[in-house]
């Protein structure tokens, strides 16, 4: 326990300490602009994109602070096993920390000006809450999907790195080729899926089934990223 | 007192077999030179020990137990690497700190007097220090480290000269002061020829030779005079190096010595000296 403490405390002083500080500011300063915007455009609103920018900045995050927080660990005697449960520690403080940075821009955004926020159109506005709890699930299957896309990246080689960039795009072309060959019910099923996962079915809007999903999601990301990090060599 | 065994360890690259069937034992407070050409498989077979690259076959065993995700056995080593591992903007002194955090035997004060005899400045970032004071801040971690195993992988690359001496003083200093297992991984061998306790001769991968400095020597040997009669009596030993000035040669033997070996240089009127260590090791690494 004491390594993977120390090894979250120190993705934090070294890296993400000073991300979620740009991004409360990022998010600070999207209030100052989009309160101008609505002035000068006369309108009430809804302005710029709000927990987008939480949600993009976690996800690079997610990419960027695995191969240095590794290669310096493994270094100072840390097993891939230690490193793997203490990079998911990580990933659950990161999405707290940006969650109650997102909250906290949501209420001032609530007092002063009018910015879109993904949950609030989902889900309604008002249930702070709802949203703290929301964003916390959805930023963390977003650092974790960001961790297992560098992990993937990192222990591939050129010629599969390069197919694996590739591969979404073949796949989705193929995915929409069908699709269209069924009549679109493929498509529509898939949406009814993503639509139930998150709560908003025709019976009512939940945000905690949406919570409990990306939760979840978010676990069974760790099992790729544990089996991918179990044999990853450390590389200079 | 640490030991490692290393059984049967062999790593492939795609087609490039880095090490073959590697068995050692290092074992006790000595200073281990595992001496190779470049491309020879040392850092290969460091980087198994530390756990940062995995066996294809074989394991290595460090007092026992396994060295391969085992924090504990890890824990015994400090291993200083040719890059830089430190993340992000860290800055020298975080360094420190860090490395305490990490190893709770960490000397602190011993590193910071070790950072003003070296002259390293303590508020740059590592990641902005020159080659030479990169190289310097790991050897002070890894002096400091207060780990019963201290590993060096090239340690010596980027520094000047005055630094290098500076050094092997500090190693010999602190190892006197605090007696570990020492590795000194290098291809730089007459630089610490003179340090050895027990050299490993690394070649192509596999092992050529492992045995302490005492024992080797008493197999090599220099014989010089006239040239004609070194030929002479050289002829059919394994010479391993030789010089030439004029009529007067020197060469290096390396084949154990008999009595009438001793009685022919002295029939020959040839001057027996002790070898050069480094025209050993920088043969049998060839």
């Amino acid at each position: 326990m004491g390594n993977i403490l120390k090894i979250t405390r120190l993705n934090f002083a070294a890296l993400i300490n000073l991300q979620v500080a740009i991004c409360a500011a990022v998010l600070l300063l999207h209030i100052l602009i989009s309160v101008g915007v609505l002035r000068l455009a006369h309108t009430t609103g809804p302005a710029g994109v709000g927990d987008f920018i939480g949600m993009f900045w976690i996800l690079i995050m997610g990419l960027i602070f695995f191969a240095p927080a590794f290669k310096y660990t493994l270094s100072q005697g840390v097993s891939r096993r230690t490193f793997f449960l203490a990079g998911g520690f990580t990933m659950v403080a990161m999405a707290a920390a940006i969650a109650v940075v997102v909250t906290i821009f949501y209420i001032i955004n609530l007092q002063v000006s009018n910015v879109w926020m993904m949950y609030e159109m989902v889900y309604g506005s008002g249930n702070i809450a709802g949203l703290l709890v929301w964003e916390f699930a959805a930023l963390f299957l977003l650092a974790m999907l960001g961790w297992t896309i560098r992990l993937i990246y990192y222990v591939s080689g050129r010629t599969v790195s390069i197919i694996i960039s590739i591969a979404p795009f073949i796949i989705a072309a193929l995915l929409a080729l069908i699709n269209a060959m069924v009549g679109g019910g493929m498509g529509l099923a898939v949406l009814e899926f993503l639509k139930t996962a998150m709560g908003i079915s025709a019976g009512g809007l939940n945000p905690y089934i949406g919570v409990a999903s990306m939760m979840v999601a978010g676990i069974a990301l760790a099992l790729p990223v544990f089996l991918l990090l179990r044999r990853a060599p450390v590389k200079d | 007192m640490s030991i490692i065994h290393i059984e049967s360890v062999s790593k492939t690259y795609g087609a490039t077999r880095a090490l073959q069937d590697v068995s050692l034992m290092l074992e006790g407070d000595k200073i281990y030179g595992l001496l190779g050409r470049n491309g020879a498989g040392k850092t290969t077979l460091i980087k198994i020990i530390t756990n940062k690259l995995f066996a294809d076959s074989g394991r290595v065993l460090i007092d026992g137990q396994s060295a391969c995700e085992n924090d504990r056995a890890q824990a015994k080593l400090y291993c200083m690497t040719e890059g830089n591992v430190h993340p992000w903007n860290m800055k020298v002194r975080e360094g420190f700190r860090w490395a305490l955090e990490f190893h709770p035997r960490f000397d602190r004060d011993y590193a910071l007097v070790l950072a003003e005899r070296f002259d390293l400045e303590m508020d740059k970032q590592i990641k902005d220090l020159s080659s030479g004071y990169s190289s310097v801040f790991k050897l002070i971690l890894t002096l400091a480290s207060g780990a019963p195993v201290i590993i060096f992988d090239e340690p010596v690359l980027g520094l000047d000269a005055a630094h290098r001496e500076l050094f092997y003083r500090e190693l010999i200093a602190s190892y006197s002061a605090n007696p570990r297992m020492v590795i000194i991984a290098t291809h730089l061998i007459d630089e610490v020829a003179d340090l050895l306790e027990e050299v490993i001769i690394i070649k192509k991968g596999r092992i050529a030779l492992a045995e302490p400095v005492e024992s080797i020597l008493k197999r090599a040997y220099s014989v010089s005079g006239d040239s004609e009669k070194v030929d002479a009596f050289s002829r059919g030993k394994n010479v391993i190096h030789e010089e030439t000035m004029g009529k007067f040669k020197a060469v290096t033997i390396f084949q154990q010595r008999d009595d009438g070996d001793k009685a022919r240089m002295q029939d020959l009127g040839l001057e027996l000296i002790p070898a050069r260590l480094q025209h050993v090791f920088i043969n049998l690494t060839d």
